[in-house]
């Protein structure tokens, strides 16, 4: 099995999360739907690198998936953050994305001071298994959150106390 | 008749927007607090008003209330949208709320085309009535969420279909 190393991630790491965005039916579970917008939700994703809330899984020295917390500017909701997890499709089910949330909340917990994590996930995505089986529950459902070719899908809140 | 008219927002009502934010009770239904935080989220909120999608109630021309629409930035999720409201303390209870909710909820519909119209509040917020009186319904809500006076209240999301 290959092994996964967990590094922190960097502004120019941008670059996997723009080609791991426009691998085909990646889109399908985001808000975004064209370079623009991926390019956009890229830099608010990477500029978390410089809070180190960016965190990076290399499997054989590529770069594999990537998570953020986006940590609030604000000391009211400074205790908890909404996080993002991507993970490359050649490199699904090998464990990185179930390794890439369990370090993002040790980090969370030991160096954010967090004592809660959530996160949004769309109708249908797969993912959803994993963060049931993380310990992640369901909180609250936004009905027709995306519209896209005049179908919707709803999203799904869920959360976790650490 | 009301005493107040509505109008579009333009970037000199920061000013007051600004000062109404000063006070401290009213800060505990929003996510800024510090001065510094103040002065961000006040600038972040006015930007939108070059979008023609914030209302500001005025008495005597001096505005009185703000509603603005936060349209989102992406095509998938632009068919709704988040907003926040607020009036002037010492204009508060004349209906200038009701009147900006109304109005910021027509020009969603009919302006902007939106299908929902959402609020973000926290537990205790005293619009909340104002809202389910306007057809809003709550989505969904999140405890633990925003530390207020010292202690973790919950997260409500309010949403109204404009598509009724």
């Amino acid at each position: 099995m290959s092994k996964i190393v967990i590094r922190n991630g960097a502004l120019e790491d941008k670059k996997y999360l723009i080609e791991w965005l426009k691998e085909p039916n990646v889109l399908r579970w985001f808000p975004m739907c064209d370079d623009r917008e991926i390019e956009d939700a890229a830099n608010l994703w990477v500029s978390y690198a410089k809070q180190k809330a960016l965190l990076v899984a290399e499997v054989n020295n590529e770069a594999a998936g990537m998570i953020n917390l986006y940590l609030s500017p604000y000391d009211k909701l400074n205790r908890q953050a909404l996080f993002a997890v991507i993970v490359q499709e050649k490199f699904r089910s090998q464990g990185v994305g179930r390794r890439l949330i369990e370090e993002m909340m040790e980090k969370a917990r030991e160096e954010f001071g967090l004592d809660l994590i959530h996160l949004e996930v769309y109708d249908g995505n797969p993912a959803i298994r994993l963060y049931e089986r993380l310990g992640f529950e369901r909180y609250g459902y936004h009905p027709n959150f995306i519209k896209w070719k005049n179908e919707y899908l709803g999203k799904i809140l869920m959360q976790k106390k650490l | 008749m009301d005493k107040w008219d509505i109008r579009y927002t333009n970037l000199s009502d920061q000013k007051f927007l600004r000062k109404w934010l000063d006070d401290s009770e009213d800060l505990k239904w929003f996510a800024f607090t510090k001065k510094e935080e103040v002065d961000v989220a006040v600038r972040n909120w006015m930007y939108y008003s070059k979008y023609q999608c914030s209302i500001t109630a005025v008495i005597d021309n001096e505005p009185v209330g703000i509603a603005t629409l936060f349209l989102m930035p992406y095509r998938k999720i632009c068919h709704k949208a988040m907003f926040y409201l607020i009036v002037n303390k010492k204009n508060r209870g004349m209906g200038i709320g009701f009147s900006l909710l109304k109005n910021v909820c027509h020009l969603a519909k009919t302006y902007f085309k939106l299908e929902g119209l959402y609020i973000e509040l926290y537990e205790g917020c005293p619009l909340i009535a104002l809202l389910e009186k306007q057809g809003f319904q709550k989505l969904f809500e999140q405890n633990h969420y925003v530390m207020i006076d010292g202690e973790k209240k919950k997260r409500l999301v309010f949403e109204k279909d404009l598509r009724e």
